[in-house]
């Protein structure tokens, strides 16, 4: 029993850091929720098939290209998507290169979003596809399925 | 490129038998549930922090549900770390869990469920764009202008104060849900925001009936479907894109329970729950219960407005392939939402004294249009059931709230899951199915981890 205690001790140690860790990732310290005042909207830049270099004067979010992991893409990815939304959206999913990229159209078609030349879009889908990649896959396999 | 972190989670969801090994030296039999030859169960026990009495029932692969979800009382994150939801931090609300600062979006921790009404600081936030300008809107609230347009002999446009005026009020108390709740369940992650059970609430609304209202602007016999608009601002900020525009078939817009509703537990509706005015569809996906309303467009034909299409709101037809795709031909507008339970005292993480010999718990149970017949509750991992004692609802589409009283054979380290079955027999599955690629109707049983001290 002691013997058990000393062993279990140790990897108890360590699953509690990694536990701390994750737990801590679902809650952080609370931040304060920080408006910025609104400033008048974006004239319809929107069909222009140029990427975003910088994010629209009245964002209302505090992401920064720093809220996304480091990576080819990383600066395109960040202001393209976050120009709308936060970055905790990007952060929260994990899918497939194929269903990132029919995200990517699905923001087009019902947002309105820029629809940026060919490489451009596979830089972006690139990037979300290798940082935010499925992560839950159930029962311990994969679904023989699926062909992706 | 700075190596990704692999956190326990993300062990278990890469291959949560692997993970079992990895992190407890669990190991299962062919039975895939126990330990086998009790291996690991010590190290996990003591990762929980206890024994766990039921271990020989415990699933493998299955994440032990003190881990698997946040507490109220996190953990400091390490410094400088962004990850993850936030606590949200406004006037007026409790400290729920922030799933996004834009557009904002926030749910209630199952313990702050705790409540037959939802009080208004407890109630969950879900916005699809930028709240209204407050400055730009009227001073006197009775001057909010609603119009009534389309298949309707006499369109109208109608101020708040006249609608109070000539319209019967009444005061229900009505759910309300996030048509993606229980998002997170689905495996592998569907798209959208990662709800657990909280993107649900139950208030006292007061309102006047829709249905008196478009009544009275005489509905034509083409009048089949409703499309709602509101006041908020799409998030890119253009005044060109409509944020969101869901409707219903008209037999939904007729129910009673249907309202514009002007005041939220017996107050005006604050502005981030769409204040002054909105309206509340009991029962159907949360985003037909437009906020800051200004139109309901009464069509001929279903509605096609923003969230209407694609896999928006829909569920498949044909049982799809977890992760793939999907065909927009296969989907089916979700309408009711399915049946839910959750346990709401004692809270996810909540430690018992020595000496506990019963768990005397309660939580909230709901189903879209039906009522709930029976709620089920397992302290064993669904070996054995033992049925709660479930209230009637205080009206059509309220929380029903109900108790249990479970005896504890020893201290150590409970799960208690909870399961409710609807009027119409249907019962919460033990997994989230039918997968669709925006996740809707995920309701597994619910899942929430106590501790009794040794």
């Amino acid at each position: 029993m002691k013997l058990t205690q000393v062993i279990t001790a140790g990897i108890a140690a360590l699953a509690a850091i990694m536990l701390l860790d994750r737990a801590g990732s679902f809650r952080p310290p609370a931040e304060k929720l920080v408006t910025t005042k609104p400033a008048p909207a974006p004239t319809a830049a929107a069909r222009n098939k140029a990427l975003p270099k910088a994010l629209p004067a009245d964002v209302k979010h505090q992401d920064t290209v720093e809220s996304m992991p480091q990576g080819k893409g990383q600066e395109e990815t960040f202001y393209l998507c976050a120009a709308c939304h936060g970055t905790a959206l990007i952060k929260a999913q994990g899918m497939t290169r194929e269903r990132w990229d029919s995200t990517f159209q699905y923001m087009i078609d019902r947002h309105g979003m820029a629809d940026p030349d060919k490489a451009d879009r596979d830089l972006i889908v690139d990037y979300l596809a290798e940082h935010f990649p499925p992560r839950r896959r159930g029962r311990g396999q994969d679904n023989p399925f699926l062909k992706n | 490129m700075a190596k990704r972190e692999r956190g326990m989670h993300e062990l278990y969801a890469d291959d949560p038998e692997r993970a079992d090994a990895l992190v407890f030296g669990r190991r299962t039999g062919r039975s895939r549930r126990g330990f086998l030859k009790g291996a690991g169960l010590a190290s996990m026990g003591a990762a929980i922090g206890a024994a766990i009495p039921f271990s020989e029932n415990m699933p493998a692969g299955l994440v032990p549900a003190a881990l698997a979800q946040a507490t109220t009382a996190p953990p400091a994150a390490p410094a400088g770390g962004d990850k993850g939801p936030k606590l949200l931090k406004m006037d007026g609300k409790a400290d729920l869990v922030l799933l996004g600062d834009k557009p904002l979006v926030a749910e209630t921790p199952a313990e702050m469920m705790d409540d037959e009404v939802t009080p208004t600081e407890k109630f969950f936030i879900r916005n699809n764009g930028l709240l209204p300008d407050a400055s730009k809107m009227p001073s006197d609230p009775r001057m909010w202008k609603i119009k009534i347009d389309g298949e309707v002999d006499k369109p109208m446009e109608i101020s708040l104060g006249d609608l109070m005026a000539r319209y019967e009020a009444s005061s229900l108390k009505l759910q309300l849900e996030c048509g993606g709740n229980g998002r997170s369940f689905f495996t592998p992650e569907a798209r959208g925001n990662q709800w657990t059970n909280g993107g649900a609430g139950c208030a006292e609304w007061t309102g006047v009936r829709l249905g008196d209202v478009l009544k009275a602007a005489g509905l034509k016999s083409t009048a089949v479907y409703t499309g709602h608009f509101g006041a908020d601002v799409h998030l890119s900020g253009d005044a060109s894109k409509v944020t969101i525009s869901r409707g219903m078939r008209m037999a939904k817009a007729m129910d009673p329970h249907t309202l514009i509703a002007f005041r939220m537990n017996g107050k005006e509706i604050p502005l981030v729950h769409g204040g002054p005015v909105r309206l509340i569809v009991p029962g159907w996906a949360g985003s037909l219960s437009a906020k800051w309303l200004t139109r309901v467009w009464v069509r001929d034909k279903e509605h096609d407005g923003q969230g209407m299409g694609g896999f928006s709101y829909r569920t498949p037809k044909m049982p799809m392939i977890p992760g793939d795709k999907g065909d927009e031909k296969n989907m089916a507008i979700l309408e009711s939402m399915p049946v839910r339970s959750i346990v709401t005292f004692p809270a996810h993480g909540a430690k018992l004294p020595k000496g506990t010999t019963k768990i005397d718990l309660r939580g909230s149970a709901w189903a879209g249009d039906n009522t709930i017949q029976s709620v089920d509750i397992s302290i064993d991992y669904g070996v054995t059931w033992t049925k709660a004692e479930v209230k009637a609802p205080a009206n059509k589409f309220a929380f029903q709230r109900y108790t249990a009283s479970v005896p504890v054979p020893s201290a150590g380290y409970y799960e208690i899951w909870s399961k409710a079955t609807d009027s119409s027999g249907k019962t919460q599955p033990f997994q989230a199915g039918n997968w669709n690629p925006q996740g809707y109707g995920g309701n597994p049983i619910s899942r929430v981890a106590v501790l009794i001290e040794a």
